[in-house]
């Protein structure tokens, strides 16, 4: 079960099938994923995190970025991609000073997103 | 003399002649008074009565002298000299009534001779000039309020004549325009206005008198107007009518709204009416919303695809075929957000209407111009074949004012801003160029992208925005290399439908 998770891709969005595209998408390029409907689901399953994280930034309750704040803040480090809509300025500075591995806009190319996940496998 | 040119007396008996003088003398206004040569009273009308207040048997037999203030007895003295050597004068003087009330009048007084020509005593008319007097004094207070009221207001006052040369120019408006009024008076009002106003505001004034409609007077006007050192700076003009029997004149109150004391409000005024910043930023909520929604269905959309060409490459074409329905799904949630939009844009079309583009401009150029402490000349010239164009009107101001703005802001001294309305096919296209540094060329390539700005407080939300709202028109935003020197923006809009057709 613990290598399971570790080979696992995570995936947070709060729109449903944003979520079942990617975890179709993964799974037919040969990966596990798990997917989480909001940050604070995700904070619920910190005992057994995935390998690389795709995440959103524009979600109700916490967003992408104060997720990894909070993650960071707790001394837990993964890989992170953010996808978001709207790449503003102040979003990519701040994901920057959060140390996360890169910033997308939506919709994210398949490849970017397949050699992420290949490379924190 | 020759028999045609005169017509013959009518004869009148002798005997007759008195019934008509008399008649005349007792229905006249004026007091008919004759003295002998003693200065004694021997004829008196009712006139005089009415104006002197004795009646005949109060005054008949008495010497003039009654009538005469004390202070113009050497005036008399002096009149009575000249009227035995046989002269009739006129004078404005002043005699005294019944009870000792003293009365203006204007005298005429003229020697009354015999059949051999020597005098026999004096005739006077006398004319009251009470009312006349009480007239002149009112006039006099009436302006002195006037001018106080002038001197006081913020407002300066111009009258101008149907001929568009100025006649008035208040203590205000000599501070306002730097003129003093002597150089301005008999000058056309054009000197007053800004260069890509005159045309408008003579052509005001001309339609005005032509069909006797008041275009301009119950709407207060937004218009740069030009000092006499050749700054400009936005006024408010108030125009009203002054119109009496050969006179024909036109009141033009004028307020500087660069004035600081006016500006904040006048500016949060103006702006609520134009809905500046509220609707700049409610459109950007806007399009990053509307990015957000249409980037969900999107990301689906290429996930599904994705993951389906892979399976199919495989051969797992019964795998794929889910995975493609719910792509299908994801498009047509992408076209329902579109559709929606659609919808959004629709409901605005019904605020689009054929507008006059130079009345749209000056007004925006003039709101542009607030606050912008340097000296700028601003140009508009209008392509006739261009005159008007179908948009709604507030959201192309926005455009306007944003691109006027920000030329303005560029240049940190003296500067010239132009703006030509020019037809392009079957749409009006409108350039504002600056003479201020240019674009820089990083900036240029992205220059309608959000958040993409080169002004150290800018947001970068400006131009987006105008794209946004020029596309809604079913025109094109662009930034041309300038010619000389500066920034060159343009826009395109439609002309009114059928315009096309016409040729000028």
């Amino acid at each position: 079960m613990q290598d399971d998770l570790q080979s696992a891709v995570g995936v947070i969005d709060d729109d449903p099938a944003v979520l079942d595209s990617f975890r179709f998408m993964l799974e037919v390029a040969g990966h596990r994923v798990l997917t989480f409907r909001s940050a604070l689901e995700f904070l619920a399953h910190t005992s057994d995190l995935p390998c690389c994280l795709i995440l959103d930034q524009q979600m109700p309750d916490l967003t992408g970025l104060e997720l990894v704040a909070r993650l960071r803040s707790d001394g837990i480090v993964l890989p992170i991609l953010l996808v978001t809509a709207w790449p503003s300025p102040a979003i990519v500075t701040r994901a920057a000073e959060l140390g996360i591995e890169g910033v997308l806009e939506k919709p994210p190319g398949e490849g970017d997103i397949l050699s992420f996940a290949a490379a924190y496998l | 003399m020759s028999s045609e040119g005169t017509s013959t007396p009518p004869y009148v008996p002798p005997d007759h002649a008195r019934f008509w003088l008399g008649t005349l003398t007792e229905s006249a206004d004026a007091g008919f008074v004759g003295a002998d040569l003693r200065g004694i009273i021997i004829t008196w009308n009712p006139g005089a009565e009415r104006i002197f207040g004795y009646a005949p048997a109060e005054i008949l037999g008495r010497p003039i002298g009654v009538l005469i203030p004390s202070d113009k007895q050497a005036e008399e003295a002096a009149s009575l000299a000249r009227i035995g050597a046989g002269e009739t004068l006129r004078l404005e003087t002043e005699r005294l009534c019944k009870g000792g009330r003293r009365t203006p009048v204007s005298l005429t007084m003229a020697p009354v001779l015999n059949e051999r020509g020597h005098a026999i005593g004096i005739s006077v008319i006398a004319r009251d000039m009470q009312r006349t007097f009480l007239i002149n004094a009112e006039n006099l207070r009436r302006e002195a309020v006037l001018r106080s009221i002038l001197d006081t207001v913020h407002e300066a006052l111009i009258i101008i004549g149907d001929d568009g040369l100025i006649r008035s120019f208040s203590g205000t408006a000599e501070r306002l325009f730097g003129y003093p009024s002597e150089e301005v008076i008999g000058h056309d009002v054009s000197v007053l206005v800004s260069e890509p106003h005159r045309e408008r505001q003579v052509a005001y004034i001309a339609r005005y008198l032509q069909t006797g409609e008041r275009h301009i007077a119950s709407i207060a006007r937004v218009v740069a107007g030009q000092r006499k050192d050749g700054s400009t700076f936005p006024m408010e003009l108030s125009v009203g009518e002054i119109a009496l029997p050969g006179v024909r004149q036109f009141t033009v109150f004028i307020r500087d709204l660069s004035e600081s004391q006016d500006r904040e409000r006048r500016l949060a005024e103006l702006r609520s009416e134009l809905v500046h910043v509220s609707r700049l930023n409610d459109l950007g909520q806007m399009v990053s919303t509307l990015a957000h929604e249409v980037a969900q269905p999107l990301t689906s959309l290429a996930n599904y695809l994705n993951g389906s060409r892979r399976l199919l490459t495989a051969g797992k074409a019964e795998a794929a075929e889910q995975a493609l329905e719910r792509a299908a799904e994801q498009a047509s949630r992408a076209t329902r957000i579109v559709q929606s939009l659609r919808d959004f844009v629709r409901r605005g079309e019904t605020e689009k209407r054929s507008e006059d583009l130079r009345k749209t401009i000056e007004e925006a150029s003039a709101l542009a111009m607030l606050g912008i402490a340097h000296k700028l000349t601003l140009e508009l010239r209008v392509s006739p074949d261009a005159r008007q164009a179908v948009i709604d009107k507030v959201q192309i101001q926005q455009v306007l004012f944003n691109l006027i703005r920000n030329a303005a802001e560029a240049m940190t001294g003296d500067g010239m801003v132009s703006i030509t309305v020019m037809r392009v096919g079957e749409m009006a296209e409108i350039s504002v160029a600056d003479t201020g540094p240019g674009l820089g060329e990083e900036v240029g390539a992205r220059l309608f992208q959000p958040f993409v700005t080169s002004k150290p407080n800018g947001m970068g939300v400006g131009l987006s925005v105008c794209r946004t709202i020029v596309e809604a028109h079913g025109g094109q935003i662009w930034a041309d290399p300038a010619p000389l020197q500066g920034a060159l923006f343009k826009f395109t809009v439609p002309l009114p439908a059928g315009d096309s057709a016409k040729t000028d």
